[in-house]
């Protein structure tokens, strides 16, 4: 039925307000007081990268299934991500935003993957060998490996010293290959060597060439690490019944130590010790009953990375915690007596030094026919350039890297710090920003500081090489959690790797960890926050009440419509990630 | 096919016989089971709506006059303080003339908190356009459900169907429950007169000048005065069909009754208990259910109290300050046309408290006693003193 009163109205007329004509008259941007500004920002986890890889970005990649171009901004800062992918401590895990909300991103897992699953032509886009100057690297160990792999992608020509004949420093004769495969190692330097830099191995320099014939070299790197192993007792034993943890891990066939009634003591409670105590089981095919670690430091205080710890436990090897050496006795039949105290351990977390304290009088006695002394690593100062300063057994510098000769930088455990591979690599990241400084005559100082991340120690050297881009990162702000929108994400487990089991690996020498397979390392990518990183999600599009979001299909980047957002700030509450916030209009 | 149902239920089964498209709701005590049996038959894959869960009743309402614009049946239900969240898009949803088919659930307003029955919550909305149909029995619920689709259809406004709290919403009742092929053929498709079209691209509701304003609001109200006539044809032909009917007010035992009570919802059902025993005593009362509260029918009231000596008015709800609201609707429907009836205006069952037959018959005492209506609303029915007889 037509309504009564409907019928006798106008039926033309409409019994709403409709308009078929555009309603774009209405600027409703002259409403606004405040506006969204668009801006990727540093994540937690690349803050905390002593690298300061961009990760969020490199999850953002992965995601849209690039590998390749992920691992890409992995090599924009380190040359090692197959390393610092397996060994590395990994910093960036502690601080990961999504660890507040239920676990943190195995970041560690999907550096390795990326290096693992990634193909990356380095030189393309590169300027290699476009500057005249040369600079002689000292050393080939990770700061060594670093500094050459960043100087020689800003185009300067290179020549890498190696005392060994082999390249890698403590990579190759330090940390053992179940950890660290020797082909992934392999690989690494040879992607590092594809930029064109000339490696001489077998050159002790100081020693088979002076640093006088290095006088040609525009600048010289000195990365030599630390080579000596600490010793407690007469180490140098004619019977070889004590030797260092650094001898035995560089080539632990040599010692004759395959035979497992062999009682083996190894004391100290760093990754030497415990690295020597599994490669020692592996060499005696997997039996352990003659093994055992002493360490000074109560169990959580071991400076070895805690997942060795549990690896060797797993392992069966016996660790005992609370014990300082004390006495040595050179017995008749069974070659040694030891006496051990009760002790307590001090570190001075700013230098790493350690106070190791005798509590009470007890003495506990301990026979062993061979000793793994792994207490320490100090630097043979005899090969260093005359006048050089040292001082407490390590080269000085200044924070970029200057020692105090000119011409001559030097970093990575020689210089002291944190004696770990990512800071080795940050410090060798270091010495090539100031050397491009000092060689270009620019102030390594600004330059640090204008590409510095957050309020950390290290810097981005893509953006150092590439200057200032459009859009590109704020490197100064720090995306905390309060800034994710959590609403837009669900819990979902952290993806670890597989591991092989203890019994079958310890008696093969295989690679302990499998990596994380494809299909979970998909989950583990979904799970990234992306925290600062634009991720073309498009949430502040669907939120815009005024349809003022602006998508620049070929930049891919968003902005506003200054005409039409009214300054709301729907689209930064709603973003998930913090990459938009409203600043006050200036008009 | 006859069914044993809570008033909820038997307003879902309501609904679903109507075939909405869409459903926006949120859930709120002692709505939540109609909300809750709709997403039943969701998951079973038997409602053939679509269902949206959204985060508030006002995000519900929004989502209803959007989907209602692009043409598609509507429905969603709620109560109280869910009720009063709407209220800004109630306004919007009349404004834009879309015929949404709203369940409320009368529940007193907080605070205090309170879950019981009270009117106050729709009559609230008194004046924010939309029909409002106050139903006594779960039998009613369903029905009344299924006409208010079809007279906001006709007349593109939209109703509010109100069941009471515990009294009908969790009450059980043998219900009939009409076949679908008759009800299909009872309310057709909605067939909008203009409706949101990506063909025919448009915007609704934008800035209108003063004039153009008052036109639009005087079109409603005209809208508002169709859907009496409506309504009456409307639930004629359902009573045709069905064969059951209710008008726009249920006249119960009015000839030759000298007092007359007026009330609505399920006080009306209890009264007829009361009243059938005062005839017995020979006492002349009667009673008018008001069913249909907007539009309001002041004709059809005026018509059946003309013969009234006094009238007794129960609310269920209480204007502060003034009366209960009823009351207070009725005296200025009577003051057009009929002078001098005393109205004796009395408020009970406030927050969901009893109102039981000997109550009913305590109200006719006190109308027959009293010579003068007072001003003030009767709240306490037990101080004959107070009132001075
Ligand atoms: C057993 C072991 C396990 C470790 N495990 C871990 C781990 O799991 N995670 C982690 O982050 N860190 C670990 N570390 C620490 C890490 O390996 C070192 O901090 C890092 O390798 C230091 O790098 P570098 O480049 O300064 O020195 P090095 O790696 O020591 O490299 C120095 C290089 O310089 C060469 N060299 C020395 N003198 C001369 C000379 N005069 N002329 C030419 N060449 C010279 C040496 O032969 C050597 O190749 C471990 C270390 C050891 C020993
Ligand atoms: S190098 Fe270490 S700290 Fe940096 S991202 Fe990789 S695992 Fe994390
Ligand atoms: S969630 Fe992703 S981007 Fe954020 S801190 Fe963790 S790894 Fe980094």
């Amino acid at each position: 039925m037509v309504p009564p009163n409907r019928a006798v109205l106008n039926k033309s007329e409409p019994l709403t307000a409709v308009s078929f004509d555009t309603s774009l008259i209405f600027k409703t941007g002259s409403q606004r007081a405040e506006r969204p500004v668009f801006v990727n920002k540093v994540a937690p986890c690349c803050h905390a990268c002593p690298i300061g890889i961009d990760i969020p970005a490199a999850f953002h990649r992965a995601s849209r299934g690039d590998i390749d171009g992920a691992l890409r901004i992995y090599l924009e800062e380190n040359p090692l991500p197959g390393v610092c992918g397996r060994v590395c401590y990994h910093p960036c895990e502690a601080e990961c935003n999504r660890g507040n909300f239920d676990e943190s991103i195995n970041t560690r897992s999907f550096e390795r993957f990326l290096s693992d699953r990634g193909q990356v032509a380095i030189r393309t886009g590169v300027p290699v060998h476009s500057r005249r100057e040369r600079i002689a690297v000292i050393g080939s160990g990770p700061a060594g490996l670093s500094a050459a792999y960043h100087l020689a992608r800003s185009g300067y020509h290179i020549t890498l010293f190696e005392a060994k004949s082999e390249p890698g420093g403590m990579l190759r004769y330090g940390i053992p290959s179940y950890r660290l495969p020797r082909p992934i190692l392999d690989r690494e330097i040879e992607r590092i060597h594809s930029l064109g830099i000339q490696t001489r191995l077998g050159a002790t320099v100081g020693k088979d060439l002076g640093f006088k014939e290095l006088e040609s070299f525009d600048a010289v790197f000195i990365s030599i690490g630390l080579q000596s192993g600490t010793t407690l007792f007469e180490t140098d034993s004619p019977e070889g019944d004590i030797l260092t943890g650094l001898d035995f891990l560089a080539d632990p066939q040599r010692w004759s130590l395959e035979d497992d009634t062999q009682k083996t003591l190894i004391i100290g409670g760093g990754n030497v010790a415990i690295d020597a105590a599994r490669s020692l089981l592996r060499l005696r095919k997997g039996k352990g009953g003659n093994i055992t670690v002493l360490v000074p430091e109560s169990r959580d205080q071991m400076p070895a990375l805690p997942e060795e710890v549990k690896e060797a436990l797993e392992e069966g090897i016996a660790i005992l915690n609370g014990w300082a050496p004390h006495r040595l006795h050179r017995g008749n039949g069974s070659p040694f007596s030891l006496d051990f105290c009760r002790a307590e351990v001090k570190r001075d977390e700013e230098s790493g030094a350690v106070e190791i304290i005798r509590v009470g009088e007890k003495i506990q006695k301990y026979t062993a026919d061979r000793i793994i002394v792994a207490i320490g690593q100090s630097m043979k100062s005899d090969n260093l350039p005359e006048g050089i300063e040292i001082r407490q057994g390590k080269i000085v510098t200044d924070r970029f890297g200057r020692t105090s000769l000119p011409k001559v930088f030097s970093g990575g455990d020689a210089i002291g710090g944190k004696a770990f591979v990512a800071d080795a690599i940050a410090s060798g990241k270091m010495g090539a920003l100031s050397i491009s400084c000092f060689i270009e005559g620019r102030d390594v100082e600004t330059a640090f500081e204008t590409h510095q991340i957050g309020s950390s120690q290290t810097f981005s050297f893509q953006h150092f090489i590439e200057g200032p881009q459009e859009n590109s990162v704020d490197l100064k702000r720090v995306v905390s959690f309060d800034q994710i929108n959590t609403l837009f994400f669900s819990g979902a487990a952290r993806n670890n790797p597989d591991e092989l089991e203890p019994e079958a690996r310890k008696k093969t020498g295989e690679e302990v960890s499998c990596g994380v397979d494809p299909a979970r390392m998909d989950e583990e990518i979904c799970r990234c926050f992306r925290c600062g990183t634009c991720s073309d999600c498009e949430i502040c599009l669907d939120f815009c009440p005024d349809i003022s979001i602006i998508r620049d299909a070929q930049l891919g980047i968003y902005s506003f419509d200054a005409d039409y957002c009214k300054g709301c700030g729907v689209c930064s509450v709603a973003c998930p990630r913090g990459v938009i916030e409203m600043v006050g209009e200036t008009r | 096919m006859r069914m044993f149902l809570t008033g909820n239920h038997a307003a879902a089964y309501g609904a679903r016989l109507a075939r909405p498209q869409v459903i926006a709701a949120y859930p709120i005590t002692p709505q939540s089971p109609i909300y809750e049996k709709l997403s039943e038959w969701d998951g079973q894959g038997v409602l053939g709506a679509r269902m949206m869960r959204v985060e508030s009743e006002h995000s519900a309402m929004a989502a209803c006059i959007s989907a209602s614009l692009t043409g598609v049946r509507t429905f969603t239900a709620t109560a109280s303080q869910g009720l009063a969240l709407m209220h800004e898009l109630l306004h919007f949803a009349s404004g834009m003339r879309v015929p949404i088919v709203l369940v409320n659930v009368n529940r007193s307003m907080a605070g205090p908190w309170s879950f019981w029955s009270e009117q106050t919550d729709s009559l609230s909305q008194r004046d924010t356009g939309w029909l409002q149909f106050y139903v006594a029995d779960n039998q009613e619920a369903l029905d009344t459900v299924i006409q208010a689709f079809k007279i906001s259809e006709t007349v593109l406004l939209p109703t509010i169907v109100v069941l009471e709290a515990f009294y009908i919403s969790h009450f059980m009742e043998p219900v009939e429950v009409p076949d679908q092929r008759l009800i299909d053929e009872f309310l057709p498709p909605f067939e909008p007169p203009f409706k949101l079209d990506t063909d025919n691209p448009a915007s609704f509701c934008q800035v209108v000048s003063q004039s153009q304003y008052a036109e639009f609001r005087i079109q409603r109200h005209m809208a508002m005065e169709d859907a009496l006539e409506v309504a009456e044809v409307v639930d004629r032909e359902y009573r045709e069909r069905f064969g059951r009917g209710y008008g726009l007010l249920e006249c119960y035992r009015l000839e030759d009754a000298d007092t007359v009570l007026v009330t609505a919802a399920t006080i009306g059902s209890t009264a007829r208990v009361t009243i059938d025993a005062l005839r017995e005593e020979g006492r002349k009362v009667g009673m008018v259910r008001i069913r249909l509260f907007r539009p309001f029918p002041k004709a059809k009231l005026i018509e059946a109290l003309n013969h009234a000596k006094k009238i007794a008015v129960i609310d269920r709800n209480l204007s502060p300050g003034q009366e209960g609201v009823f009351c207070e609707e009725l005296k200025s429907a009577l003051y057009s046309r009929i002078n001098g009836i005393p109205v004796f205006g009395f408020v009970l069952g406030l927050g969901g408290t009893n109102v039981s037959p000997l109550h009913i018959r305590k109200v006719f005492d006190i109308a027959e006693k009293m010579n003068d209506a007072p001003l003030k609303p009767i709240v306490n029915i037990e101080d004959e003193d107070a009132l001075g007889i």
